[in-house]
């Protein structure tokens, strides 16, 4: 410390000249005066070419600082990326839903879903349509993979979809390929399949193929996708096959849906209510 | 180490000949007028030496870029250099009567406005699209010329009052 203040007054001569050419420069590059703008220029280039000359020296609070930027970028970016991804899935799907939308020859009417559950025994989701749109009672509800359930709850605004992941579904479904019919209803116990039965197991089932509604329930229009075989097997004790199958719409991702509308035939719809009640009182008896 | 006298004398000086510096345009030749405050801050340095000279030299010509609404710090740049290097010729051993009172002093003014007007006009020609040193070669050798041919008088009167003080 002695030593630099030594140094200090030995030099002080130039010490002093250094600081005020330093006050000066400050001075003139601060002052407000537009004459001055290609000397601040030139100072700017000259502290440019300076540090420029240094930059090899390793900084460490400039490093510190510069990470913690580039940690914050990677952050941002992170958040935008996955911004992105999100947007570009949603974009697919809506690009999808559209084509599906316009070559389809139903009439369909786009539907966001405001909320469901699919863990429950009975599930529902909630649409953002309702009886002010058009929407009734019965109406099927799908998307461009395939059948997610039927609306049986209306306000004016919204609607309710008794999704297939219900106890109450019982479906007139068939084989595509095998043109086997036969009854789709939840398989609550063992999570997101669905059962089908009453195919006889003499009659030839490829293990591969796909589940469309049958069209004989005025529910439901022919042909909607309702899923996939996963397995096929001979039920126990019984001359049917059990067909697991796996429905075609992912019921957890599941944001925007069509409703179809299309109201079942009420003559029909009376003749079904009536054998489901028969078919409860026959369960009942035995 | 300057008495608190000849500082106030010095002072006293320096505003007068700011105030002076800033009305000297009926002596201007050509528009080119002689420094006066270059002179006194060569003065200093010469008698008081370098530190005390660079640091009048600023303070001198932070007060004119004041008053005379320059750019701010060009003169006190210019005129604190022009006397750090004037202060390379003081000499403890010399007396006023050799260190103003000679040709030499007119060397030093010379050299020092020189220097002085290479700073100054640096910043001066920058919003034109004036050649430096053609500019300089005009206003700043004849400004310094002018500024010595001035420091004339000072030396005869330094040399005067040895003489005065001889009889």
């Amino acid at each position: 410390m002695y030593r630099i203040a030594d140094l200090i007054l030995r030099y002080k001569e130039y010490v002093t000249a250094l600081v005020l050419i330093v006050i000066s420069m400050i001075m003139i590059a601060t002052s407000s005066n537009t004459q001055l703008r290609s000397f601040r220029t030139i100072s700017v280039g000259i502290i440019a070419s300076v540090q420029s000359a240094f930059t090899w020296v390793p900084n460490p609070y400039a490093l510190q600082t510069e990470n913690r930027s580039l940690r914050q970028l990677v952050r941002d970016q992170s958040v935008e990326l996955m911004d992105l991804r999100e947007a570009g899935i949603k974009a697919e799907k809506l690009r999808a839903m559209l084509e599906f939308k316009e070559r389809s020859p139903m009439k369909l009417l786009a539907a966001e879903v405001r909320g469901k559950s699919v863990i429950q025994a009975r599930n529902f989701a909630v649409l953002n349509v309702g009886e002010k749109d058009g929407v009734r009672e019965g109406m099927p509800v799908i998307t461009e993979r395939g059948l997610v359930g039927r609306i049986v709850g209306l306000t004016p605004n919204n609607s309710i979809v008794q999704l297939l992941l219900n106890r109450d579904t019982r479906l007139s479904v068939m084989t595509l390929r095998g043109r086997n019919e036969g009854m789709l209803t939840w398989d609550y116990e063992g999570g997101r399949h669905m059962l089908l039965r009453q195919i006889e197991a003499v009659r030839p089932q490829l293990k591969v193929d796909t589940i469309v509604t049958s069209g004989y329930s005025e529910l439901y229009p022919a042909n909607l996708v309702v899923g996939t075989i996963r397995s096929i097997e001979q039920e126990e004790g019984t001359l049917f096959y059990r067909i697991v199958v796996a429905p075609a719409v992912d019921f957890a991702t599941l944001d925007e849906a069509f409703v179809v509308l299309q109201q079942p035939d009420p003559e029909r719809e009376r003749i079904r209510e009536t054998v489901d009640s028969l078919d409860d009182a026959g369960e009942g008896s035995r | 180490m300057i008495s608190p006298v000849s500082l106030m004398r010095y002072a006293a000086v320096a505003l007068l000949l700011v105030l002076v510096q800033l009305n000297l345009g009926v002596v201007a030749v050509d528009e080119v007028t002689p420094d006066l405050l270059v002179i006194f801050a060569v003065y200093i340095a010469l008698r008081e030496g370098q530190f005390a000279g660079e640091i009048a030299g600023f303070i001198i010509g932070l007060l004119f870029d004041f008053i005379s609404s320059d750019i701010m710090g060009t003169n006190a740049l210019s005129k604190m250099i022009a006397a750090f290097v004037a202060g390379y010729f003081f000499n403890e051993q010399l007396t006023t009567h050799e260190a103003i009172g000679t040709f030499r002093f007119l060397g030093i003014v010379a050299l020092a406005a020189l220097v002085h007007n290479v700073i100054y006009y640096f910043f001066y020609v920058q919003p034109t699209d004036l050649s430096f040193w053609s500019f300089f070669g005009r206003a700043g050798v004849a400004s310094a010329l002018y500024t010595t041919v001035i420091a004339v008088f000072v030396m005869l009167v330094a040399a005067r009052k040895k003489t005065w003080s001889e009889i």
